[in-house]
């Protein structure tokens, strides 16, 4: 569906993306990790292209999206989904219309219809109490949810995700990872995820692609990139897990005990 | 020993070198933005509603500060114009020289810097957190033009605005020239008036209405400009703010000059 052939990258003379290539197939999920600054933000915009590359190309059914015409990549742009870091939601609009605003720019349905199709998508993420809201008035997961819901009304063959979790507490990451699993199911669309939030993201994903200073470190299947060898890549992983609290409550009486045989 | 050398006689001279490219390719990006917002502008559809509610943002909401600054500077030019007249015993000409200064430079000059600092400001403010935000992004991930929301509707917005406001800050100017001219200093209502529609001319009016129309056109084009290209964070949006007004009230000073010696030769 989605073939990312050799992307090449740079800002200021730093090159941030050393030829990516990567393929992604109909209905899969991959997700993207890495260390912070290897290049994963940029990687998907230049896929959304929301940024252009030095070199390489992105190629979204069989079509060259660098060698298209304007007006044709506004057209291929629509049937993208782009869930930004911080929402992107319009400050200037409720929650209602924030979500009726693709179906009012990008279709030509009537005021009733699209009051059906909001409703269903913001029942879907459990936010159909708040439409009236400003984006304001929500919180951090709310605003991640309202904005899922947005990117899915026009319904995307594709959906980008960068960072969906960052800076949501570990119940509603698991509430959006559930999300972005069941709407997968119910539209079948390709995704890429960049994600911090390990081994959590490994629960939607298919493939697991790790970045490392513009570069592929790894890719294979989230089971392959639990058992992997690569001492690089199983560290990262192992710093990304969150510390396990029954090891934490072994190890403070024998720092303690330490402690006192020092006195 | 010799690289070393070579650096610190080049560094300046690259540094040097920097400044004019730099204002060239600045120019050529505020060109190209210009061109795209021109081309959204003659194709459909216009986003009237967007038009209309700015319209209210840069004009109807400017009228309190246009009022005030208009009449201010009316009187200020009464007081002025009074002493000044009165050493050459031309007193009767007072309202001609109000109602010209006003209607040929001070109105549409001064209205335009007072919209920079209100609105100009603010729709730069505005952009640019929407640039950092993405919510500019979202519009281009939508397939839509972020000029056709943006820019276009705050260009006409300005464009019709600003020759109304002017016209306002005229009207009120030249009540406050009366004020101090007339009621305080004792000259002649008639006089005041009189004269006034002997010297002020069609053409006078018509070169206050062209620059108040360039006006809010230079306006809208580099406050939305300097929000579309904001850096990253607040004080991103901050510098891009400070340079929309700086930038704009300078242009608005160099371009009255230009259309003064096109129009009033």
């Amino acid at each position: 569906m989605i073939a990312i052939e050799k992307l090449h990258k740079s800002f200021g003379g730093d090159e941030v993306l050393h030829g990516i290539s990567l393929n992604v197939a109909p209905g899969e999920i991959v997700a993207l990790i890495g260390p912070s600054g290897s290049g994963k933000s940029v990687f998907l915009k230049l896929v959304a292209g929301l940024l252009r590359p030095d070199a390489g190309r992105v190629v979204f059914n069989g079509r060259d999206m660098s060698h298209l015409r304007r007006h044709e990549l506004m057209d291929l742009r629509s049937r993208f989904g782009f869930l930004f870091q911080g929402g992107a939601l319009f400050d200037s609009l409720t929650v209602y219309d924030n979500v009726a605003f693709p179906l009012r720019e990008k279709t030509r349905l009537s005021e009733a219809e699209i009051a059906v199709r909001v409703e269903r998508e913001l029942t879907q993420v459990g936010l159909e109490e708040a439409q009236q809201k400003f984006p304001a008035e929500l919180s951090g997961g709310m605003a991640k949810r309202v904005a899922l819901a947005r990117a899915l009304v026009l319904g995307p063959e594709i959906m980008l995700f960068d960072e969906p979790t960052t800076g949501l507490d570990p119940i509603i990451v698991n509430a959006i990872h559930d999300l972005i699993v069941a709407t997968h199911r119910r539209l079948g669309f390709s995704g890429i995820v960049v994600s911090h939030a390990i081994p959590g993201v490994f629960t939607i994903a298919q493939k697991v692609v790790m970045l490392d200073q513009g570069e592929i470190r790894f890719v294979g299947t989230p089971r392959e990139i639990l058992a992997t060898d690569d001492p690089d890549v199983r560290a990262f992983i192992r710093g990304s897990l969150p510390p396990d609290p029954l090891r934490e409550a072994d190890a403070a009486p024998a720092a303690s005990d330490l402690a006192k045989g020092g006195e | 020993m010799h690289e070393r050398m070579n650096k610190w006689l080049l560094t300046p001279v690259a540094r040097l070198g920097r400044v004019p490219l730099d204002g060239a390719l600045q120019l050529g990006r505020m060109g190209l933005f210009l061109a795209a917002t021109v081309g959204c502008l003659f194709t459909p559809p216009l986003k009237f509603r967007l038009f209309l509610k700015q319209l209210r943002f840069v004009g109807f909401d400017s009228l309190s500060v246009i009022v005030l600054t208009g009449a201010f500077t009316g009187m200020v030019l009464g007081f002025q114009g009074y002493y000044t007249l009165s050493r050459v015993g031309s007193t009767a000409f007072l309202g001609p020289m109000v109602a010209l200064a006003l209607i040929r430079e001070l109105g549409p000059v001064i209205t335009a810097l007072m919209v920079t600092a209100r609105a100009g400001s603010s729709l730069t403010a505005e952009i640019g957190i929407m640039r950092i935000t993405e919510q500019i992004d979202e519009l281009v991930i939508l397939g839509l033009s972020p000029h056709r929301y943006l820019v276009v509707p705050n260009l006409l917005a300005a464009i019709v605005a600003l020759p109304l406001l002017t016209a306002i800050f005229d009207v009120v100017g030249i009540l406050g020239g009366y004020v101090v001219g007339v009621k305080l200093l004792g000259v002649g209502a008639s006089t005041y008036f009189g004269q006034m529609a002997d010297y002020a001319e069609i053409k006078d009016v018509a070169g206050g209405l062209y620059k108040s129309l360039s006006f809010g056109g230079l306006i809208a084009w580099v406050c939305c400009f300097k929000g579309y290209h904001a850096g990253y964070g607040a004080a991103g949006v901050s510098r891009a703010t400070t340079q929309a007004v700086v930038l704009s009230s300078v242009l608005i000073l160099v371009w009255d000059y230009f259309m003064t010696s096109l129009f009033f030769r």
